[in-house]
């Protein structure tokens, strides 16, 4: 037996031992649940909120019988106020088939004792109808006279067709499904002619034929693209069928289905697949195995997921700017085709989204297919093998194996960076100064100094503490004295802080003195922020990608650590300028004196209560302004085209 | 028109800071069998990659029955057979498929293709099997198949990459017969391989690959005259030890 024991126990080290010896096994499994997933499902939650409490108050389009007692209570302020509606004095009850109204009143009859008849005519196919009838009907029927009688009879009349109400209840179960299952459709088939014919040892023999590699990714993209559309297509059908059979069996009674809109979003799918595909297929060309192949599009599955699932929760309309998501904007534009409510501009941004995003991939995987990284072939140096954790560790401390950082560390130090940074900010909660002090500096920072030691290397020559030539440093101050307003306009444009935040942030001001607000929100994240992101992560990212594309990625990821919809663009805008400033410069000095800048002049300005100044000129000077920092940041940018990038960082490659 | 089936000078081939090949230079003319004979990691495969266009060359000039590798990839393919030290299958697709989809690639039509499958088919001995997943065939039968599918274009050249690899001593021989029935119709053929007993059996001429370049290279008994070794095996240690 206890040989047996040993054996099991000795199949399980070895198993663990090899399994986690896989750097891409220990991503996918500690990196995507600890810090991309739950960073994703706040973001997702985020814009459901953001999206409902919006929702919630818009105004609902309301008229009455003219002349009658329900018009006039509708009519009042109070009314108005707490149904949130706008009263339409000329609507009748046709405008709310028509779409002009979301719910007509009906006096039934004015004379007598109350309760007065009424009944609400609304559209049970409609989202607006049925949320002005819930409204309304609570509100009438709360309305008391003295005596604590009822002075509204409320009935209700839902004038949905039949075919209306199967498609809003379509609506709101079908697009998610279908996308997932077109997701879902192209998943394996992308794996597996792409990293399992490599695993199958079959590439390469097709690549030693006369055909031309673009080809061969075409052929592929194109079969894993019909694939996902007849997983996606059968799904919709077999949905559809099966509501049809439920609402049979329920004895709801016939509910037919619009087929013709159906059939209209099926229209959607073929482009949805040939983008999920051309994604997928690059996701899987770059892996070397299908257990990599499916680490790289567990998380592309999932990017794509949550846009969805998002779309699909609550009222989520396809404006402008979603109908460029993917994922979200397939959703959304195959709800809307099913309810008859699709537009046009939306879905050719839909159409140019897809097509871009399509583009893009193949565009990437036609490099990935023409390069001999296809065949997988081992160019490292097999001495420079890596074995796990300690083994490193120990050769570090013999001074052997000591590599310059990676993307690896810029990837395991944003995790670890995350988590530390979550259990440590609830403390600046409790206790602004010493809970900011310990996320900050010791969170941020101190993590940061202490991981570069722990791989062995010099904290000043790594992170980037050396002396940058002057010009960088006048290219600092001016991406400096211009960056703060464009990314405040930035802010303003997509969505300016609520009053709450205002009033929030002032608070905090004024519980501290100037110096302090200044060390603490100036200060202490010019210097903390910039060693972990400019300094650790983007010259990690630099040896494994060209600088472009290491820019955008560190770029996302200050955005994303701010962790909030609203401030992501701006903050990856001002991440970006940050970054090209580091990489340019080869120091962190001219990125912390940009940092402090920006936010020492936006503490400074909320400091002297002049934060809201800048909307009480006028256009014209505000124009004026915008166009001086533009100007400002411009010729920063410009000063840094020439000179060493990053020089103590070897070139990527 | 050249006399060569293939033409290699001075490769070179770096991956980063790594040389897989050095310098090498042979030639293998039509109607003759080659084989470059090395342990692991010698360059061997690598050089073949080369020739058959799966790699380019970072230094040297490479030719395939007088047409440029690194110019003219596709007619270079067109002439070329290359059967891959553990090429794989479409585990899901039959002989008969894979011959034909082979065929096609190759811009054969589809009585031609038809009729190359029966032939190689029979030649083979495959016929049993034609029909059947790959993924149910035996080793034997499967290194049969990508044999088929390699010279399915009959091609004038023809790369083998240890082809008798993990096969049993029956099918080595079936194997060797129908390379040399090929040599036979005026092919050149280049095999890499690191058994020695077999090379002997069947090249002409055999080039000695040690770190990246070819070491000496001549006919297996100018080979072994020149090292004083009773065997092949023999000689390729005595070269190696002088490096």
């Amino acid at each position: 037996m206890s040989r047996r024991l040993t054996h099991i126990a000795l199949v399980y080290a070895k198993e663990l031992k090899e399994t986690l010896r896989d750097r891409r096994t220990l991503a996918v499994m500690v990196l995507f649940p600890v810090v991309v997933y739950p960073l994703l499902s706040l973001l997702v939650g985020q814009v459901i909120v953001d999206r409902e409490s919006r929702y919630e108050e818009r105004p609902i389009a309301v008229a009455a019988t003219p002349g009658s007692q329900v018009a006039a209570q509708l009519r009042t302020d109070e009314a108005i106020k707490s149904l949130k509606l706008t009263y339409l004095a000329n609507g009748t009850a046709a405008d709310v088939a028509g779409r002009h109204l979301d719910a007509f009143v009906e006096q039934l009859a004015d004379n007598g004792p109350p309760p007065h008849p009424i009944r609400i005519v609304f559209d049970g196919s409609r989202e607006d109808s049925l949320r002005a009838q819930s409204r309304v009907s609570d509100y009438f029927r709360e309305l008391l006279v003295p005596g604590s009688a009822h002075q509204f009879a409320v009935a209700e009349k839902d004038i949905g067709t039949a075919v209306s109400r199967g498609g809003y209840i379509l609506s709101k179960v079908v697009p998610l499904l279908v996308v997932l299952m077109v997701i879902l459709g192209a998943f394996y088939p992308a794996i597996d002619t792409t990293a399992g014919e490599r695993e199958r040892n079959t590439l390469e023999t097709t690549l030693v034929a006369p055909i031309k590699r673009v080809d061969l990714l075409a052929g592929k993209v194109l079969s894993v693209a019909t694939l996902a559309l007849i997983t996606g297509l059968l799904n919709l059908g077999s949905l559809s069928l099966t509501f049809v059979q439920i609402a049979r069996s329920a004895d709801v009674g016939s509910l037919p289905l619009p087929w013709a809109r159906l059939a209209m979003a099926a229209l959607v799918l073929p482009p949805a697949a040939i983008m999920f595909a051309a994604v997928m297929v690059m996701a899987a060309t770059a892996a070397k195995s299908f257990k990599e192949a499916q680490n790289y599009l567990t998380p592309i599955y999932f990017a794509f997921f949550a846009p969805a699932v998002a779309a699909s929760l609550g009222e989520f309309p396809l404006t402008l700017g979603w109908s460029f998501v993917p994922g979200l904007n397939i959703t959304l534009l195959t709800r809307d085709l099913i309810l008859g409510e699709a537009r046009f501009v939306p879905f050719l941004c839909f159409l140019l989204s897809t097509i871009t995003v399509t583009a893009l991939a193949l565009a990437i995987s036609a490099r990935l297919f023409d390069s001999e990284r296809l065949l997988a072939i081992a160019t490292r140096d097999p001495s420079s093998k890596k074995t796990g954790l300690l083994a490193r560790l120990a050769k570090q401390k013999e001074g052997t194996d000591i590599r310059p950082l990676d993307a690896g560390d810029a990837a395991t130090a944003f995790a670890l960076a995350v988590v530390v940074f979550w259990i440590l900010a609830p403390l600046s909660q409790k206790h602004l100064f010493a809970g900011t002090i310990a996320s900050q500096w010791g969170g941020m920072l101190a993590f940061t100094w202490i991981y570069v030691r722990l791989r062995g290397l010099p904290i000043s020559q790594t992170l980037g503490y050396v002396r940058p030539q002057n010009r960088f440093i006048i290219s600092a101050i001016l991406i400096g004295a211009g960056g703060w307003m464009v990314v405040g306009m930035l802010t303003q444009w997509i969505k300016p802080p609520s009053q709450e935040v205002t009033t929030s942030l002032r608070h905090m001001l004024q519980a501290l003195s100037a110096p302090a607000s200044l060390f603490l929100f100036a200060l202490t994240p010019a210097v903390c922020e910039e060693a972990l992101f400019r300094g650790l992560i983007l010259r990690g990212l630099l040896r494994r990608f060209p600088p472009a594309l290491s820019i955008l990625i560190v770029s996302l990821l200050f955005g994303l650590f701010h962790f909030s919809t609203d401030r992501l663009l701006p903050t990856a805008t001002l991440g970006a300028l940050l970054a090209v400033l580091a990489w340019r410069s080869g120091s962190l000095w001219p990125s912390m004196l940009v940092h402090v800048l920006n936010n020492g002049i936006l503490t400074a300005l909320a400091l002297s209560g002049k934060d809201e100044a800048f909307d009480k000129l006028s256009v014209t000077t505000q124009s004026v302004a915008l166009a001086a920092s533009v100007a400002c940041v411009a010729l920063g940018l410009v000063l840094l085209r020439h000179g060493p990038r990053l020089p103590s960082i070897p070139p990527s490659g | 028109m050249s006399n060569l089936a293939i033409q290699c000078q001075n490769l070179e081939k770096r991956f980063g800071d790594v040389v897989a090949v050095a310098s090498v230079s042979f030639s293998v003319a039509k109607g003759e069998i080659y084989g470059l004979l090395g342990p692991n990691g010698a360059g061997k495969t690598t050089t073949m990659r080369v020739l058959a266009g799966l790699l380019a060359p970072t230094g040297g000039h490479v030719e395939v029955s007088g047409v440029d590798v690194s110019t003219n990839a596709d007619l270079a393919k067109q002439q070329l057979g290359y059967l891959s030290g553990g090429a794989g299958l479409y585990a899901r697709l039959s002989p008969r498929e894979i011959m034909t989809y082979t065929g096609r690639i190759y811009g054969m039509a589809i009585e031609q293709v038809n009729a190359r499958t029966m032939a190689l088919a029979t030649q083979l001995d495959m016929t049993s099997f034609m029909d059947r997943k790959a993924e149910t065939l035996s080793t034997g039968q499967k290194q049969r198949v990508c044999l088929a599918r390699a010279v399915f274009h009959d091609p004038p050249t023809l790369i083998l990459d240890e082809p008798t690899s993990g096969l049993d001593v029956f099918a080595s021989i079936g194997l060797r017969q129908f390379v040399l029935s090929e040599k036979a119709r005026g092919k050149g053929i280049v095999i890499c391989t690191h058994y020695l007993a077999e090379a002997e059996l069947i090249c002409d001429r055999v080039g000695f690959v040690h770190q990246g370049r070819i070491v000496k290279e001549g006919t297996p008994t100018e080979l072994r005259e020149a090292t004083g070794a009773s065997s092949l095996e023999q000689a390729f240690l005595a070269v190696v030890q002088a490096q």
